[in-house]
């Protein structure tokens, strides 16, 4: 079973892994858990009283993190045995920060089951899963209000009398055009600022400044987003790919294809953009009609090909893909 | 080998767009680069009454702060205009400086008052948030007729009544009036041709880079006419030695004729960067660029076409007033004048024509060359005219034109058409352009197809025929016309010791594939393969000179210097292949990149040819080593596309919402080298064209505010909007240059706009609407107010 889950909290980073790592805390926050101590480094002894569907089963088992990085993530990995089967889970825990005091708890993994367990059903199980962490989500809100931690405040530079809000830098991660790269930036960084000018990819356009012309588009999580409408941070943890991670060793990507064979680009400035909002097309439509290519594609402008030729282009691609 | 021209070759620099490694102005990151933020007016008419930056200057982050005055005590008046067009009696047009930041005084919404240079982006905006100016708001005037009344408010003090010039064209007007007055029926009609925002989709943006080590300079710009700025910004805006100054414009992204001019942004971060003795880079974000790129058309019109009981025109006469601006941008008086006025003759065999053009300033940003510049506005009057007069006259709007066409010549075996206002067309055949158009769009079957109409939604279809004059230009010609530079262009074909050829060119591409079509030009006229050739543009330290690209030019005129270059850089060949052949050169022929003794299998290829250039020790006595040659092509006319568009709309009756269905564009540009690329410049300039009629136009308040300043509110046309487009042409080559081309740049932007007005219009009539007209752009609201009127 796939288990995945996002939530944001009014914490910092840091303070929400406090929480995470005070044992005491953590048992009582996670719902079903009766007993849970500290048998060494990163390892507990675990008692959780589960209700699966209309059984209500006892499980006893260890607790091991790994891949521990401070105030960022680590794996949790959970062998459980009980009279009506085990559980094996392993799940990614990473703490994302989403600005000034806030910060997204996501989590990522595989549980299987076996025994008479296995044999519930995934619907039931899934139901069981999302609801005990929903409970652990609204748990650990309240223990972060509880906790009254300190507002984290933006830096204040000392140079001169204005006070300077942008001024409080981040290091975020992405998986960049499939690697996995770090940058510093600041708050109120635009992610296609920060690609274009800290990272130096500036096949990302900037066309207007009010994300309605389409040239910063790019990628992210596989899905097409304006990357002026995005702040830099909103970016950690994500996959980003833009036009520079198109083409592979092996060649041109079919739309790549597509724009040249069918000339749907003249000046190339919006090029780019309209390539990734195509590709997010082409992911879920393979076959699309004219009228679809033209919807998909209203979001981005030309002013060269009167969109003639990158119809066609995309025409192109699909037939190819 | 396989000759190039006249194939859909795929464009060569296409790979780097690609893969995102273009190269545009603000990709460019110079070592100590600094960041300029331009402070502009949030008012179209004011005082200025203080400016305060102390607080800005010690924020964090800031390199210096300068203000027009600063600029203007070293005697810095500003950018200069590029074309004179004097008044009816004789004096000189009016010129007021437009200096690269305002001193006292604010004309129109954004012109620059304080220029903020910090480390970072982020941290000149900042500052800029901290300067504080105190304006006097002064009442403004917006129409560029009410302009011209007395008691208007004044844009300059030193122009009375916002005159910048009158001028007139063509026969007498007594002659036209007498005409007029005998005709059998008289069409008149009055309308706006909006004005309309370029919006290239890369905002322009300027580097200056002053060395002080060497004394020298280099502007990178975002330009369609590197040459012709560094000319302008030297001699006549910074003094400063035009051979200590490089000008570059890499990858462009786009322009359509607002990106030709000389801008004050381009001279402030040169004359910043000397101050600084750091590079100073702007780039303008979407809003600046809605207030600071030159916008377009914008005349107030009012015209009359006379025709006698045959339905022949007897005479046309026009009354235009066209918006300047607040400043003369580099070719802003020609446009309504040498660019509208003598394309009155349009296709047709019309007698006696006279224009009257009053050219006015208002508090409104510059208006200068949009994509066909002053020929959509001439073929927007004629060819509404056209279908109007077919209406009021009942009379089929395709056959009043076949009545009234100019007969075919060509131009060698009969001569160029001389028209009754000024110009002489190169060659032309114009019915078959109209009879391919009715035969795509299925006319009869259309006709039917619209009476039979009864789903709620009105049919209607419409008509242009135009001409455009291109191949800009003879210079002895623009140059009476009141053009301060000649347009001609150059071009240098170099080739390499081993067989490889460098072409440079004046030419400036910015999305029109000329390292493609020029590469095509080169290795077929050399008959070498085209990855032997590389095109060079966009550098004034690569290329000696050059006029840029605008005017549909680039080929007819930088591709006309590239062929006399490669003529020359052959009759060279000639001589040392014959010495190598030990023939005479007159006795060899070249083809295919081997010089062959006639009637022989004796040859000597195309690299030996060259490697001996530069190799010399078996050459001809008295020759130069070397095979490098420069030409200048200075054209001896204009040359005059020409074509036929058909719009088919559909309206929704409860919404008035006009849908395009059909586009038929039937044009005539010469001989085609590329077809792939002129089908895509077909398919640009109709989008823009059309763009024009149903979605486009600057929004003025009366105090100046450009209230759709933003994509949010200026409507361009996206990929829903359009249908695909249904073109065609037909090929009359150009008589006088050596390529037979005529350009088509602009071609699809001039023919399209009336076409889809007249559709509406038709539309309208057929449904049983009494509607003559629909100011443009044809929002759904116009066309349902336009409904709620009589019926017919």
């Amino acid at each position: 079973m796939e288990l995945k889950g996002r939530e944001s909290f009014k914490a910092t980073r840091e303070q929400i892994w406090e929480i995470l790592m005070d044992t005491p805390t953590l048992a009582r926050i996670t719902p079903g858990i009766s007993r849970l101590e500290k048998i060494g480094d990163n390892a507990y002894d675990a008692i959780a009283d589960v209700k699966i569907g209309p059984v209500k089963a006892s499980f006893k088992g260890k607790l091991t993190l790994t891949d521990i990085t401070e105030n960022d993530s680590f794996v949790l990995n959970v062998t459980q045995n009980s009279k009506i089967g085990n559980v094996a889970a392993k799940v990614g825990l990473n703490l994302v920060n989403e600005g000034l005091n806030q910060t997204a708890l996501a989590f990522e993994g595989k549980a299987n089951f076996s025994g008479t367990l296995a044999g519930k059903g995934a619907r039931i199980l899934s139901g069981v899963a999302s609801s005990l962490t929903k409970q652990f989500f609204a748990s650990l809100a309240e223990e972060i209000e509880a906790r009254d931690f300190p507002e984290a405040k933006p830096e204040i530079t000392q140079n001169n009398s204005n006070v300077n809000l942008h001024s409080m830098s981040h290091e975020i991660k992405m998986f960049l055009n499939g690697k996995e790269q770090h940058v510093t930036v600041e708050s109120r960084d635009l992610l296609v600022d920060v690609l274009r000018d800290k990272l130096r990819l500036t096949g990302t356009h900037v066309g207007c400044d009010t994300s309605s012309c389409g040239a910063c588009t790019i990628l992210i999580n596989g899905k097409a987003v304006k990357s002026c409408t995005m702040l830099a941070v909103q970016a950690d943890g994500t996959t980003v790919q833009t036009v520079e991670g198109l083409a592979t060793a092996e060649g041109f990507h079919p739309i790549q294809e597509g724009f040249k064979e069918e000339h749907g680009l003249q000046c190339g400035f919006c090029t780019p953009g309209m390539m990734m909002t195509a590709v997010d097309l082409l992911q879920r439509n393979t076959n699309p009609s004219e009228h679809e290519i033209r919807e998909a594609l209203e979001g981005n402008f030309c002013r060269c090909t009167g969109y003639h030729n990158i119809v066609r282009a995309v025409q192109h691609a699909a037939a190819k893909m | 080998m396989s000759s190039y021209i006249g194939q859909s070759v795929k464009r060569l620099e296409d790979k780097r767009f690609l893969t995102g490694k273009g190269h545009y102005t603000d990709d460019i990151i110079l070592p100590q680069q600094t960041y300029a933020y331009i402070i502009r007016s949030p008012y179209a008419h004011a005082r200025i009454v203080k400016i305060d930056i102390s607080a800005a200057e010690s924020a964090k982050g800031v390199v210096a702060i300068f203000k027009g005055k600063e600029i203007a005590d070293e005697g810095i008046a500003g950018v200069p205009c590029g074309w004179q067009v004097d008044f009816k009696n004789g004096e000189t047009m009016k010129e007021p400086p437009h200096p690269l930041l305002v001193v006292d005084k604010v004309r129109h919404l954004g012109d620059g008052v304080v220029v903020v240079i910090a480390e970072s982006k982020a941290e000149a905006r900042d500052a800029a948030e901290l300067v504080e100016i105190e304006y006097d708001v002064l009442e403004a005037v917006i129409d560029p007729k009410k302009a011209a009344q007395a008691g208007a408010p004044l844009v300059h003090e030193d122009c009375p009544n916002n005159m910048c010039f009158d001028w007139e064209l063509g026969n007498p007007k007594a002659d036209v009036d007498a005409a007029m007055g005998k005709a059998h029926h008289v069409t008149s009609l009055e309308f706006v041709n909006q004005r309309v925002i370029p919006n290239a989709m890369e905002p322009r943006a300027a580097i200056g880079d002053y060395q002080v080590a060497t004394d020298k300079y280099t502007l990178y710009t975002s330009s369609q006419n590197p040459h012709l700025i560094r000319l302008l910004m030297c001699a006549f805006v910074l003094g400063i030695p035009e051979h200590k100054v490089r000008v570059v414009s890499p990858d462009v992204g786009g322009g359509f004729g607002s990106k030709i001019f000389h801008y004050a942004e381009e001279a402030l971060m040169i004359w910043c960067s000397r101050k600084l003795e750091r590079p100073v880079k702007w780039t303008s974000d979407r809003s600046e660029a809605f207030l600071t790129d030159a916008h377009g058309r914008d005349h107030v019109t009012e015209a009359k076409m006379g025709f006698d009981a045959d339905g022949k025109i007897m005479a046309l006469r026009v009354n235009t007033y066209a918006n300047l601006g607040a400043y003369l941008s580099t070719f802003a008086p020609a446009v309504p004048t040498y660019l509208h006025g003598t394309l009155m003759q349009g296709l047709y065999t019309t007698p006696l024509i006279n224009i009257d053009v009053t050219a006015t300033f208002t508090h409104t940003t510059a208006v200068d060359a949009y994509r066909g510049a002053g020929r959509p506005e001439a073929t927007y009057l004629l060819e509404r005219m056209f279908d109007l007069a077919a209406l009021e006259m009942n009379v089929d709007p395709a056959e009043l034109r076949f009545k009234n066409f100019i007969p075919a010549f060509d131009g060698v075996e009969q001569e160029g058409y001389q028209t009754q206002v000024a110009l002489q067309y190169d060659s032309g055949d114009y019915e078959p352009v109209l009879k391919r158009a009715l035969e795509m769009v299925g006319y009869d079957k259309f006709r039917a197809e619209q009476a039979a109409q009864s789903n709620g939604k009105l049919l209607g279809i419409g008509f242009s025929t135009y001409i455009e004059a291109c191949g800009i230009a003879p210079s002895a010609v623009v140059g009476a016309l009141g053009a301060r530079a000649g347009l001609y262009e150059s071009a240098q074909v170099r080739v390499q010791p081993t067989g490889k050829v460098s072409v440079f060119t004046g030419s400036h591409s910015h999305g029109q594939g000329h390292e493609t079509t020029f590469a095509q030009v080169v290795a077929d006229k050399m008959g070498i393969p085209l990855e032997d050739v590389d095109i060079v543009h966009g550098d004034s330290d690569s290329v000696a000179f050059g006029m840029g690209t605008y005017g549909s030019r680039s080929l007819a005129v930088g591709g006309s210097a590239i062929v006399k270059s490669i003529e020359k850089v052959l009759e060279k060949g000639a001589k040392i292949a014959a010495h190598l052949l030990e023939a005479n050169p007159d006795d060899l022929d070249y083809a295919e990149g081997k010089w062959t003794v006639k009637g022989t299998d004796k040859s000597v290829g195309f690299g030996d040819v060259s490697l001996t250039a530069y190799v010399p020790h078996n050459y001809p006595e008295g020759l130069e080593p070397g095979l490098d040659f420069s030409s200048f092509y200075d054209p001896a006319n204009f040359t005059y596309p020409f074509g036929a568009h058909i719009a088919i709309v559909e309206i929704d009756k409860e919404t008035g919402k006009v849908d395009l269905k059909r586009f038929i564009a039937v044009d005539d540009v010469g001989n085609v080298i590329n077809p792939m690329i002129v089908d895509g410049q077909i398919h640009g300039g109709l989008a823009q064209g059309i763009g024009q009629a149903l979605f486009e136009g600057a929004i003025y308040d009366d105090t100046g505010q450009l209230i759709n300043g933003s994509y949010m509110d200026y409507c361009m046309p996206r990929a829903d909007d359009l249908p695909s487009f249904e073109i065609d042409r037909t090929v009359t080559p150009c008589p006088h240059n050596p390529l037979g081309v005529k350009g088509a740049g602009e071609a699809g932007c001039i023919g399209s706009t009336p076409a889809v007005v007249n559709a509406v219009v038709d539309a309208l009539w057929k449904g049983g609407f009494k509607v003559k007209d629909v100011a443009m752009p044809m929002t759904s609201q116009r066309v349902w107010t336009a409904m709620q009127s009589e019926t017919v």
